[in-house]
């Protein structure tokens, strides 16, 4: 029989246990296992919601509850900007088997009446809207996720290979500071692979051309050019300002580099390495699992593992590396999922096997272990017998991500 | 006992004449260790830095039991 709105609302009341404004910051203010649940439209909830509100407008309700909440004996709160549409959607909720479902009367506006604290999150521009609005889509990142990865400063070791795709799918997914070191000017041999330069900017920094293609990539995003080879005497200050360094780099002096001066900072490191069609990812995030130098405390003899200029490589292979650097620093930047923490993906793409292997930390390691040896940052060059003490390079040391 | 072993990117080079897949199989004598894999197959001891056996990163004096994949890595310089 079809029933009147003042019906299903004089239902509803029956089916739901509603909450004034003073219980429900009672209830949160005690610490419960409640999930706030925000059923107003996206435009409402922008402007303004409690603080650690999941949005989730009436209108998608049946569809996404489930995916959000998976968990149906979990505790709901839900609101709305006057409790009429919560108190329908907390219908609905137990309708669909959510046992433990109360509804905020007087909803959002109530709330903030009463002066207690509510929060507006960033406020994305229309073009941002559009511009992001499949990362929106996800859960997982959410506008939330998508105002970290606008936050978050990437610092990128090398615009060569591994690092222009890297620096290309984090320009485009938002990051909103996006910091290039390389030394390195762009060269015709770099083009094969190299995807973040074009044929008109051979002799051009690689920064500058860096620089150039992300920003017209996504205006949003700041990039920060530093023209210079990372050195002991620079690494850590270039560091300090940023969240998360990857690693693209070319040679073994500075994986070693970038690997101490992560550690002892604290910041981790998302490293990629290839050859020829193989490659390897891993992220080392110091205190959580194993560093580069637990892996390989020393390094190999000079020519037992030779660079891409040396041994070649296949242009697509940075692309397939690179792109998992990217999508780890997402995940770190997000704090979602499983990051290759302790494990290492390792990519033989002429057999095409993609194998992880499980990774663990040296308690004898020299730089993050229990008793380290190595605390400041120490001559690279020298460590990889690149040269001999007090003596000028023997080797010209290869250009970062040449 | 026989272990299959596999070699990546510049170890490969040390691969028998005809291994399929990057992968031989080696007969070792029983109390084998992951080192005498390494050995076995005329690796300099300071160029595989990696071993991996069964998926696991194992360490070089590891005891073989017979019937393990073990895989040996060389740290990659390229980007």
């Amino acid at each position: 029989m079809a029933k009147t709105f003042r019906e299903l609302m004089e239902e509803a009341k029956r089916l739901v246990p509603e909450w004034d404004v003073d219980r429900v910051r009672q209830e949160l203010e005690r610490g419960g296992d409640w999930l706030l649940l925000d059923v107003r439209e996206k435009d409402e909830y922008r402007e303004g919601h409690l603080p650690g509100a999941v949005s989730l407008p009436r209108g998608f309700l049946e569809l996404r509850i489930e995916q959000v909440v998976p968990d149906k004996s979990k505790p709901i709160i839900a609101y709305c900007a006057g409790g009429t549409r919560s108190l329908l959607a907390a219908k609905q909720l137990r309708e669909m088997g959510y046992e433990n479902v109360v509804s905020m009367a007087g909803g959002f506006t109530a709330w903030k009446n009463k002066g207690f604290a509510w929060r507006q999150d960033r406020q994305f521009t229309p073009e941002q809207l559009t511009r992001y609005s499949r990362h929106f889509l996800l859960p997982e990142v959410g506008e939330e996720g998508q105002a970290k990865l606008l936050d978050a400063k990437v610092l990128l070791i090398g615009a060569g290979g591994l690092g222009s795709p890297t620096a290309f799918y984090l320009a485009a997914a938002g990051v909103g500071t996006i910091g290039i070191v390389d030394h390195d000017v762009v060269d015709l041999s770099n083009l094969q692979r190299q995807i973040l330069h074009t044929n008109d900017r051979i002799g051009m920094p690689k920064v500058e051309s860096a620089r150039m293609t992300l920003q017209a990539l996504n205006p949003d995003v700041k990039v920060i050019g530093y023209q210079e080879r990372l050195s002991s005497e620079n690494a850590l200050r270039l560091f300090a300002d940023y969240d998360v360094i990857v690693d693209g780099c070319d040679n073994f002096p500075t994986r070693y580099l970038v690997n101490d001066a992560c550690v002892m900072l604290g910041k981790p490191n998302v490293h990629g390495s290839i050859f020829q069609f193989e490659g390897q990812a891993a992220v080392f995030y110091p205190k959580k699992g194993p560093c580069y130098r637990c892996l390989f405390p020393e390094p190999p003899p000079p020519g037992a593992a030779p660079s891409c200029a040396e041994a070649g490589v296949l242009g697509v292979l940075p692309g397939l590396i690179g792109c998992v650097q990217a999508l780890e620093t997402i995940k770190l930047i997000l704090g979602v999922g499983r990051p290759l923490v302790g494990r290492m993906a390792y990519f033989d793409t002429l057999n095409m096997e993609v194998r992880i292997h499980k990774l663990r930390r040296d308690p004898k390691c020299p730089v993050c272990g229990e008793q380290p040896t190595i605390t400041e940052l120490i001559d690279y060059e020298e460590f990889c017998g690149l040269r001999t003490p007090g003596h000028a390079p023997a080797i010209q040391p290869a250009a970062a991500a040449r | 006992m026989q272990v299959h072993v596999k070699l990546h990117a510049s170890l490969r080079k040390y691969l028998p004449a005809g291994a399929l897949d990057d992968t031989v199989v080696l007969e070792l004598p029983p109390g084998a260790r992951v080192g005498d894999v390494v050995a076995a197959l005329g690796i300099p001891t300071n160029h595989a830095k990696i071993a991996v056996v069964n998926g696991q990163q194992s360490d070089f004096d590891a005891v073989l039991q017979g019937g393990e994949q073990v895989s040996l890595f060389p740290p990659l310089a390229g980007g």
